[in-house]
């Protein structure tokens, strides 16, 4: 049975939520869960979480706990990375705050935008080392990462690392069970092929028996009976043709057209939940402390449902050989032949005992490829910022970004990244000017 | 319901394979299976087997026969080919004529003047084919198991663009082998294979992640194993890789082994020790067609006898890919095959748009390769060797261009290491007169061999 080290393992709902996939599953339930958290606190509560879904599936894993990652690392088969470098507080509460002096206004500021590059600056350093840990510790780890900024996290690795590593997302299964919702379709009737990058995929397969759904979804839009919070992707599939994997409120930060100073009547139109990564946040702080609170009082017993995340589902196809389809985010090395080289895409991957293989894409639609590759000119400068530490590219990074650039001047750009880098302080590495 | 044509259904073993597979799914023992052949005579004969394997399984599928090839891919969902173009008729010349020039084919229907003269007969009647299921069956799938599958797939693909599968049990069966020697129980082991049809290599061999390769070096030390496959295994020795087919097939797709008769009876044959090696005559030349007059006239006399006892039919699902394809893509469930498929950007190092053997995912989505990037340089370029051949073997086919067929033998790496240029344009200009039969793309091969 596998060692399966889970690195953040403080994040107690999508710790228990993995965990409880992986131990449903008879050929894994005995391996070895190893929690790991810097947070001592937090991983107390993983812990109990952890005995708990092990006694509510009726099976003896050995579950062990560190705040040491090398210990967790060490021998590890599976790694999962699911921590959050600086947190609610200070973390994303700066990348919220200071751009908004500028007047920059974000919603998720966890993929892209000026948050996007922040959050992938503040990770990326800690995600290398954990890698440098894995190649002397567990060499052969299949390394499932979890942690956003998705792509540009996966492709610093793909340049700094030699393990091995499949970025995990929910996007994709996601979206397409709301699509199917939406038109009214059960989904295990439905067949898709996705591609692009993370959480600006689009799906250029939805078909039941090899006929496309896409008129059904069409209808939809015709009918006006797009769910209020999704008016964003409805209009993008509008002027697109393809339908996009991730949620409205992420893509109107992905692109110039939604959230503009002087057009509050646009966020009226299209409903965007300004600030929503923050309200989230107090919520699940919120939810977190009850639940710890419930624990200490011995009363909470774990309910394990199923999630439709895909890392129990690799593992298990990975040990046992039964074929599977997930969508990975992994380096672009021909999958995708109109975006760059070694960029990192989301494709469609089989997943069997020979591991992670991507199947090829080839061309997307041309309007496609281009809007992608917007968003992989601000990843492709954040990761060359982080792994060479030049400040330069930093506000390089910023400059290309679709959003900031038509809200700001460049001057206001390189204010607005001076005063960020200077509020990180000690949670950004030295740069050199 | 699923409509599965087999275009050259009088293949009887192969139909009776299939269709038995087939017919194991449950998701699939309703479907209609559509046979065809040109051959009523053969076309009844595997009719009646296939029957009386629904019979005696108790199933609710259909059999349809016809000769007419229209009727048959009409509203077929997929389409199977399993025909010889010629027949055995054709393939003795493929085998005599050049074996009067120096070139000692023990299989010769893969590459070498044999293989470039079979997929010449065939490549014009896969295109009709692809041609007729633009019209019938649009949404079709092809499934191909007629050899030279490499240059038959190419040009389909570049003829018709239609989708399409090329299909082999030489992975499998070569995979199961490797387990055997080394003793690993073949659920245990996991492998990646990539290259061209009848040339891939096992990239790796592995169990939980364990290389099992130096098992292998160590197996092919034993002298019985050698026996088994003596060629196969001094193509390891010195290219460092297994390869998928056998060491019949393998000894002539590179100008190593058989250079002469004596070489191939005196040196190569006596190599062999293993009667499983008996189908292709131990290595000696013309052994795969002898075999192939042997198992048709076992079969004609045996199979009333077989049908009446039950033997006929099948215990077991075969490793055939077909059936599990069809399930895949029925059902949705993922499966991985070795496909052939055209390489559009999946092996790096080999030309774009040549037919490469892969693994590929298959599901509802149909047949989704994966990306290999760069295979080992010596076994690229080796395969690439093979690949001259095809390329000139489509160019000659789509086009009609006959010369593009004295390049394409000129090419073959075993042909040119035995002949001279005068001796092959004059090998060619005769199997070309003497097939032209069914060479209707060269309308002005008169002229040439008169010339």
């Amino acid at each position: 049975m596998p060692k399966i080290t889970f690195l953040g393992a403080g994040s107690t709902v999508f710790a228990q939520n993995l965990m409880g996939d992986i131990l449903s599953f008879p050929e894994l339930a005995n391996s070895t869960i190893s929690l790991h958290d810097i947070d001592s606190e937090r991983l107390k509560t993983s812990e109990v979480v952890a005995h708990k879904v092990a006694e509510t599936l009726g099976v003896n894993p050995k579950i062990e706990a560190s705040s040491d990652r090398k210990k967790s690392l060490e021998g590890a088969d599976y790694a999962i990375a699911m921590f959050q470098v600086a947190g609610y507080k200070p973390g994303t509460l700066t990348d919220f705050e200071i751009p908004k002096k500028y007047g920059l206004r974000q919603t998720i500021a966890d993929t892209l935008g000026i948050g996007g590059i922040m959050r992938g600056l503040r990770t990326i350093p800690v995600m290398v080392d954990m890698c440098k840990d894995m190649e002397q510790l567990c060499p052969d780890v299949t390394f499932l990462q979890y942690v956003n900024p998705m792509a540009m996290n996966c492709w610093a690795l793909s340049r700094a690392t030699s393990i091995k590593t499949i970025g995990l997302c929910h996007s994709v299964q996601g979206t397409a069970e709301q699509l199917a919702n939406d038109i009214n379709v059960p989904i295990d009737e439905i067949n898709y092929i996705s591609a692009g990058i993370n959480h600006m995929a689009f799906y250029l397969k939805f078909e039941r028996d090899g006929i496309s759904l896409y008129p059904e979804i069409r209808k939809v839009l015709d009918e006006g009976r797009q769910p209020d919070w999704n008016r964003v992707r409805y209009e993008m599939f509008k002027r697109l043709g393809y339908f996009v994997t991730e949620s409205s409120e992420h893509f109107s930060e992905y692109t110039p057209w939604f959230i503009k100073h002087d057009r509050p009547d646009l966020i009226e139109e299209f409903n965007i939940p300004l600030d929503e990564y923050i309200r989230r946040c107090e919520v699940q702080l919120a939810g977190w402390e009850a639940l710890r609170k419930r624990l200490e009082n011995g009363e909470e017993k774990i309910e394990v449902r199923r999630s439709h995340e895909y890392g129990s589902l690799i593992i298990h196809s990975q040990e046992t050989g039964q074929p599977r389809v997930v969508y990975g985010n992994v380096p672009n090395r021909g999958l995708i032949d109109n975006l760059p080289q070694g960029c990192c895409v989301e494709v469609p991957c089989l997943v069997d005992k020979s591991g992670i293989q991507p199947t090829k894409i080839g061309t997307l639609p041309p309007q496609l490829a281009a809007l992608m590759q917007t968003n992989v000119n601000v990843q492709s400068l954040t990761v060359e910022a982080a792994l060479t530490l030049k400040r330069e590219h930093i506000y390089h990074a910023a400059m290309l970004d679709p959003h900031t650039a038509a809200e700001l001047s460049l001057e206001q750009i390189w204010n607005l990244v001076d005063d960020l880098i200077a509020a990180h302080g000690d949670w950004l590495p030295e740069y050199t000017n | 319901m699923t409509k599965i044509t087999f275009i050259g259904a009088g293949s009887l073993v192969f139909t009776r394979n299939l269709c038995s597979d087939i017919l194991f799914v449950p998701a699939l023992q309703d479907s209609t299976l559509t046979l065809m052949d040109i051959d009523a005579t053969r076309l009844e004969q595997s009719r009646k087997v296939v029957q009386a394997i629904i019979d005696l399984r108790g199933l609710k599928a259909r059999i349809e026969t016809t000769t007419d090839r229209r009727a048959a891919i009409k509203g077929a969902d997929y389409v199977v080919t399993t025909f010889q173009q010629g027949g055995l008729d054709a393939y003795k010349l493929d085998l005599e004529i050049p074996q009067r020039y120096g070139v000692e084919q023990c299989v010769g229907d893969t590459l070498g003047p044999g293989g470039v003269f079979r997929s010449l007969r065939t490549i014009p009647v896969l295109l009709d084919i692809g041609r007729e299921m633009d019209e019938l069956a649009p949404d079709a799938l092809l499934l191909n198991y007629v050899n030279p599958m490499a240059a038959n797939c190419w040009a389909f693909d570049k003829g018709t663009g239609r989708p399409h599968v090329g299909l082999c049990h030489s992975v499998q069966g070569t995979s199961e082998m490797l387990a055997k020697w080394i003793d690993v129980p073949y659920n245990e082991v996991t492998y990646r294979s990539a290259g061209i049809n009848h040339q891939a290599f096992f990239l790796d061999f592995k169990r939980h992640g364990e290389d099992l390769y130096p098992l292998i070096w160590k197996a092919i030390e034993q002298a019985d194993i050698y026996g088994e496959e003596p060629v196969r295994i001094d193509i390891m020795k010195h290219f460092g890789y297994f390869v998928t087919e056998s060491s019949g097939h393998a000894s002539e797709y590179m100008p190593y082994f058989r250079k002469t008769a004596d070489m191939v009876n005196n040196e190569l044959v006596p190599k062999f020790k293993s009667p499983n090696d008996h189908w292709f005559d131990w290595g000696r030349s013309g052994g795969y067609y002898r075999h192939c007059i042997d198992r048709q006239n076992k079969f004609n006399n045996e199979y009333e006898a077989m049908i009446a006892d039950g033997s006929v039919v099948p215990k077991e699902r075969t490793h055939e890919y077909g059936s599990w394809i069809i399930e895949a893509m029925e059902t949705n469930r993922p499966t991985v095959i070795a496909g052939n498929i055209p390489n559009r950007g999946l092996i790096d190092n080999l030309p774009q748009g040549c037919c490469v053997e892969v693994p590929c995912l298959v599901d509802g989505n149909g047949i989704q390769p994966t990306k290999i990037g760069s295979v080992p340089t010596q076994l690229a370029a080796l395969n690439r060797t093979n690949i001259n051949v095809q390329e000139l073997i489509v160019e000659a086919a789509l086009t009609g261009n006959t010369e593009a067929v004295y390049h394409a033998v000129m090419l073959d790496p075993l042909t040119g290491a035995v002949c001279t240029l005068d001796q092959i344009r004059s090998m060619v200009s005769e199997l070309l007169a003497a097939e032209q039969q069914w060479l209707p793309q060269f309308k002005n091969v008169q002229a040439v061999v008169t010339a």
